[in-house]
């Protein structure tokens, strides 16, 4: 079992997705605090703060209390968000999540009093994500690679035990509570204006019975999560019971990143084929061939612009008629001028998908990743697709000529 | 051979970061007795971890604060509260920072409390006491949001209101939304003192 740590990448998509999900989340998170900057981070906000005392920690996590940083403090907000966007398109991911995790701590320390436990679990999980291979590429079969590979196992079943630890603390720390034992900790929660909301609490005041029912719903979800999450057959309803109660939490309590961080952590025990079938639509670093149709001027003007978007050449670019990759030859001509064809690996994709395996490489397209996603699981990607590149236009085009634009300034 | 070695430590770093965790978390015993000191060191500045969410008890009561503004006739302005457009926006919609915005606030008036209730005396590490802090943000909403500044502010005053929900054993016979009101009104502030707040 001991040297499996260090032999196999146990969470090697688990861990990239779960990179990718965990800077997603940060990144919101510090979008929505940003309109109130100046009143929470600010040198002048409204916080109880400590002194920069000159130590290591201070000079490390707590830069932004230094007289001569202070008020320049927006600059972490810059380093944090450009290290995030590197983070999730995956580029120089170690440097990148040492970033992250400096400029984050360096952020949540200038006004503690906002943090919750959805921050605490954020700082934690970033830590030892740190240590992960997030890549999705494994580690070289030499020595350094065994020990990367065992750190990194390691680093991510602690980033699992860790949110095992925060439901076992909470549930044991819960057990000296009369409001818990009694079903009424709800009741107050919702009466509370901090933590609850007018229409919840007149229902709670109206049916206390429902206080009853969601305590010790929250309570039994809570005992058993720590035991009930290794065992594959109990993962998925516990999954979805947690992500409906920390969305109710989002919600109800308005503890919205909070509740969000809680779903989110979950995906780290997705089993690697989840997260596999996620990945496909996410943005990757992992290289593409696709066939452009080479007389076509339109098609090769496309091309152009993909070459000059693909700034970190995760693309190669191959003709349709008469293409260099064994890839594409073994497909047929009829098809290769029909449709785009991508090859991604051991992945054959097509048309529409074609499209998004592009998106998922272009940095400048991940922004419309979401979208063409939506288009591609509703068929309508798809269908735009075809009725756009079988008009008339390109009908020249497959007898070995066009109409539209020349190629004789456009070489592959 | 490499593969076991390899393993092998990273498990035992592991093992030796999660008896730390227990430690730590768990509660006074013999383990806490002996290894307390160090497992607080090596996990107060990275691994700092705090799992309460609300155990073992809720907080029950809302703690609320509320500022009024006098000219230089000494006419008062009515109490207001200057969170509450904040609280509004916040249940109005969970997608926002005003659940943030609102902790900040919360901390003042929570903190303003203890220190009354506990007298307790400035911490040194703290730049600010939350008497100063509540000062300071007096005079700025006066200044400046207050619905009924005045031109010239010659002095401030800001209370804490603590409020006690029905308990659930009388909410059929409720009349009212609070069961208690406990007001700590905080003597007034006058022109010079506001100034120097400000400053």
């Amino acid at each position: 079992m001991i040297h499996k740590l260090a032999r196999e990448e146990l969470f090697l998509k688990t861990a990239q997705l779960f990179r990718i999900s965990i800077l997603l989340w940060l990144g919101l998170h510090t979008l929505l605090l940003l309109p109130f900057h100046a009143t929470i981070f600010g040198p002048d906000a409204y916080v109880m703060r400590t002194r920069f005392d000159g130590s290591i920690w201070s000079w490390v996590f707590h830069l932004g209390a230094h007289p001569a940083v202070a008020p320049h403090y927006l600059w972490f907000f810059v380093l944090q968000l450009g290290a995030i966007a590197c983070g999730i398109l995956g580029i120089r991911l170690r440097i990148t999540m040492i970033l992250v995790y400096l400029s984050t701590m360096n952020i949540y320390n200038m006004s503690g009093v906002i943090l919750d436990g959805g921050n605490n679990l954020s700082q934690l999980l970033l830590f030892y994500l740190m240590l992960v291979n997030t890549s999705g590429r494994p580690f070289g079969d030499n020595v350094w690679g065994a020990i990367g590979r065992a750190l990194s196992n390691a680093a991510f079943l602690m980033c699992r035990l860790q949110i095992a630890i925060v439901y076992l603390t909470a549930s044991l720390l819960k057990l000296n509570g009369h409001l818990w034992q009694n079903g009424m900790a709800l009741y107050y929660l919702f009466q509370s204006e901090t933590y609850g909301h007018p229409w919840i609490g007149a229902l709670m005041r109206k049916m206390p019975v429902l206080s009853l029912i969601g305590t010790y719903m929250t309570l039994s979800f809570q005992y058993l999560f720590p035991i009930g999450i290794w065992m594959r057959r109990w993962r998925k309803p516990l999954i979805l019971v947690g992500c409906m109660l920390h969305l109710g939490i989002a919600f109800g309590m308005g503890l919205f990143t909070f509740g969000l961080v809680m779903c989110v952590s979950y995906i780290s025990f997705f089993p690697e084929e989840w997260s596999e079938r996620i990945l496909r639509w996410m943005p990757t670093q992992d290289k593409v061939v696709i066939a452009f149709d080479e007389h076509c001027g339109v098609c090769m003007r496309i091309a152009s612009l993909v070459r000059f978007l693909d700034w970190q050449k995760r693309v190669v670019i191959d003709r349709a008629h008469h293409p260099m990759d064994p890839g594409l030859q073994e497909l047929s001509l009829e098809k290769r001028l029909h449709r785009m064809q991508a090859l991604a690996g051991q992945n054959h994709r097509e048309g529409f998908a074609a499209i998004l395996e592009l998106a998922r490489r272009l940095p400048l397209l991940v922004l419309f990743l979401p979208i063409a996603c939506l288009l591609q699981a509703t068929g309508l990607g798809q269908r735009l697709y075809d009725h756009l590149a079988n008009r008339g236009w390109r009908e020249s085009c497959r007898q070995g000529q066009c109409s539209i634009g020349t190629t004789t300034d456009l070489q592959i | 051979m490499k593969y076991r070695i390899a393993g092998a430590c990273a498990a035992a770093l592991l093992g030796f970061h999660l008896l730390m965790i227990f430690v730590y978390l768990g509660p006074p015993n013999l383990l806490q007795y002996q290894w307390g000191n160090f497992a607080f060191g090596y996990m107060q500045n990275i691994f700092y971890q705090n799992w309460h969410l609300f155990s073992p008890n809720p907080g029950i009561n809302s703690v609320k604060f509320a500022v009024r503004c006098a000219d230089e006739n000494g006419h008062w302005s009515h109490w207001k509260d200057p969170f509450a457009g904040a609280l509004e926006r916040h249940q109005l919609t969970r997608i926002t920072g005003y659940g943030k915005v609102l902790a900040l606030f919360d901390d003042i008036a929570q903190s303003l409390k203890k220190e009354v209730a506990t007298k307790t005396r400035l911490d040194q590490a703290l730049q600010e006491t939350p008497k100063q802090l509540a000062r300071r943000f007096a005079v700025d909403y006066c200044l400046t949001r207050h619905p009924e500044k005045p031109e010239h502010l010659e002095a401030i005053q800001f209370k804490v209101m603590e409020f006690s929900p029905v308990p659930f054993t009388k909410v059929q016979d409720a009349k009212y939304l609070w069961d208690r009101v406990v007001e700590i009104p905080f003597e007034p502030i006058h022109r010079r003192l506001a100034k120097e707040a400000s400053r």
